[in-house]
């Protein structure tokens, strides 16, 4: 395979993979469902953001955001069905099983744990002893740049913990257990090492202060762009949107068997962040994992970084030990 | 051939020893928790189709990545580790299927072992640990100490939210008042920590539990029956 170049890299060598977006298929059929697949996206952020922005106090509230969070989810699962992106990506039993088990952890054990040791309580530890007040630069501003800075600000921090986690090998021993995943499903993103799960939840956001409807709107921006990152739909997404956001196609590429392209492709929302650092690769991948595409079971997946970087800390410490006493 | 296909001398009874059932499988409390985990059924063999032919057909379900699969006599046996998520058989990790002679005429008999669909059976269980836990970490002691901290804290006065002049151009509601946010406050105190998304993947998982167990036994049902009528790819 000989690969693309991609900047000073070359994409694609090791295992298949499309570069540029004149390459990416495009949704094809009736009028309708050309015009339903062009156009869902846009509408359903702009959307979002309308409802958030004028909605009254009285439902403008975190249960009613679960409640459409939940919709939304529920949404794209039914078009998943009906309309996959690939076959090979297709929803089974067990990996429905499997998956679920891992939205079950995240919204219940590491919840619980995340109100003990999660970085918001961490933070808030911070500033009582220190007796800080939250920075109020930001509470000022209009509601929609509040809202776009809560998520950037999250966003930001967390391309630069992703970006670790594919170059400093204690992290990436948590990070690559969700890089076994061989397919893309609306659950995937939940699936990973607990650590990790942790891990990557970590923000600062904590130590500003925010309007409560900004937090609902920023919620709104993620539900509406974040949702498709490990989707198996295809869109025909318009060109500003993949310039500036996250899509399917940048994610599949970052989840690749090419060990150059999972090296792209970091930020969770803004694409444009990876491209102000100049690690985005536009384009898309249908083979995904790591190992040739072994498939890596949930004992597995939760031993793993403990397993190997004992292996490993052997092997590097452990050496000088085996050489016999005179 | 290779090593991995080659016939064995193994009867279909030694190899189904193999499942890994305990010596005594004539114990009613086994008989009646190994269906948790194992499927078996019986498919019909086409009208005079003898018993090489069926198997014959039946081995190309077993060239998938992680599968390892051994000829006997009358049946096959496999193992699989770690398959591919469209593995149509990557719900099982072991099994057997032989040719039988039946009432009308030979039948193809498996029985397969799935632990995934264990694992679904007693999730429920691992979901309501966590609630329990839940429960018990919520209980905080209600010392002098945090009692003074739970006081200090409410001494906290909330500010008055402001609101930017393009937000009123636009119409956005306002942000809510002192005494409103102030009761949100009070509500949110006294709200206990939530067991409701245990409560509810406890369920998920035991209907999830009911569709695999008889979801996975048609499909495999199906998926034989077609193989043996040579209707999947590499059978024919």
């Amino acid at each position: 395979m000989a690969g693309v170049r991609v900047g000073n890299r070359i994409i694609g060598a090791e295992a298949p993979v499309t570069i540029g977006w004149e390459n990416v298929p495009r949704v094809e059929g009736s009028r309708l469902k050309v015009l339903f697949f062009t156009w869902f996206q846009p509408a359903v952020l702009f959307c979002a953001i309308l409802f958030w922005y004028y909605a009254p106090n009285s439902i403008a509230k975190a249960s009613v955001a679960f409640g459409i969070g939940l919709g939304f989810r529920l949404i794209l699962f039914t078009l998943e069905w009906f309309f996959p992106r690939h076959e090979s990506w297709k929803m089974t039993w067990k990996e429905l099983a499997v998956d679920l088990f891992y939205v079950g952890l995240g919204a219940t054990i590491l919840e619980t744990v995340d109100g003990f040791i999660g970085s918001d309580v961490l933070i808030e530890l911070v500033r009582d002893s220190f007796e800080w007040d939250k920075l109020a630069w930001f509470i000022g501003l209009p509601l929609l740049l509040q809202a776009f800075l809560i998520s950037f600000i999250f966003d930001f921090g967390q391309y630069w913990m992703h970006r670790g986690m594919h170059n400093w090998y204690p992290l990436w021993l948590t990070h690559k257990i969700h890089h076994y995943i061989t397919q893309f499903n609306i659950n995937k993103g939940a699936v990973g090492n607990p650590i990790e799960l942790f891990l990557i939840g970590l923000g600062i956001g904590g130590f500003f202060d925010f309007l409560p409807r900004a937090f609902l709107l920023s919620g709104a921006i993620g539900m509406a762009v974040g949702s498709y990152m490990h989707l198996n739909v295809r869109f025909n997404t318009p060109s500003w949107w993949r310039f500036l956001f996250n899509t399917t196609e940048h994610h599949s590429i970052h989840h690749s068997q090419d060990y150059e392209a999972t090296r792209s492709n970091f930020a969770g929302i803004y694409i444009f962040i990876d491209r102000i650092f100049g690690t985005c690769v536009d384009g898309e991948a249908e083979i995904l994992g790591q190992d040739g595409g072994r498939r890596m079971s949930i004992p597995e997946q939760m031993l793993h970084p403990f397993t190997e970087g004992w292996k490993d800390a052997r092997k590097r410490f452990g050496a000088s030990s085996t050489v016999p006493a005179e | 051939m290779t090593p991995e296909t080659a016939p064995t001398s193994l009867t279909p009874e030694a190899a189904a020893a193999r499942l890994a059932a305990p010596a005594d499988t004539s114990d009613s409390l086994w008989r009646h928790l190994r269906p948790i985990w194992h499927i078996q059924g019986e498919v019909p063999l086409p009208d005079g189709q003898p018993a090489s032919l069926a198997l014959d057909r039946l081995e190309p379900l077993f060239h998938a990545v992680g599968t390892r699969h051994e000829r006997l006599r009358d049946g096959l046996i496999f193992h699989k580790k770690d398959p591919a998520a469209q593995d149509r058989l990557a719900v099982f990790d072991s099994g057997i299927l032989h040719v039988e002679s039946g009432a009308d005429g030979p039948v193809l008999r498996y029985q397969m072992r799935s632990r995934i669909l264990l694992a679904c059976f007693l999730a429920p269980l691992l979901f309501l640990s966590f609630a329990q836990i839940t429960i018990w970490t919520d209980k905080k002691p209600d010392t002098a100490a945090s009692k003074t901290e739970k006081a200090k804290k409410k001494k906290k006065a909330l500010k008055e939210l402001p609101r930017h002049p393009i937000d009123i151009a636009l119409g956005a509601p306002p942000p809510k008042s002192i005494k409103e946010r102030e009761k949100d406050r009070a509500e949110k105190e006294k709200e206990p920590a939530s067991t409701t998304p245990a409560f509810v993947f406890a369920g998920i998982f035991a209907a999830l539990y009911l569709v695999g167990r008889f979801l996975e036994q048609r499909l495999a049902a199906r998926l034989f029956r077609r193989a043996l009528h040579g209707e999947e790819p590499g059978s024919s």
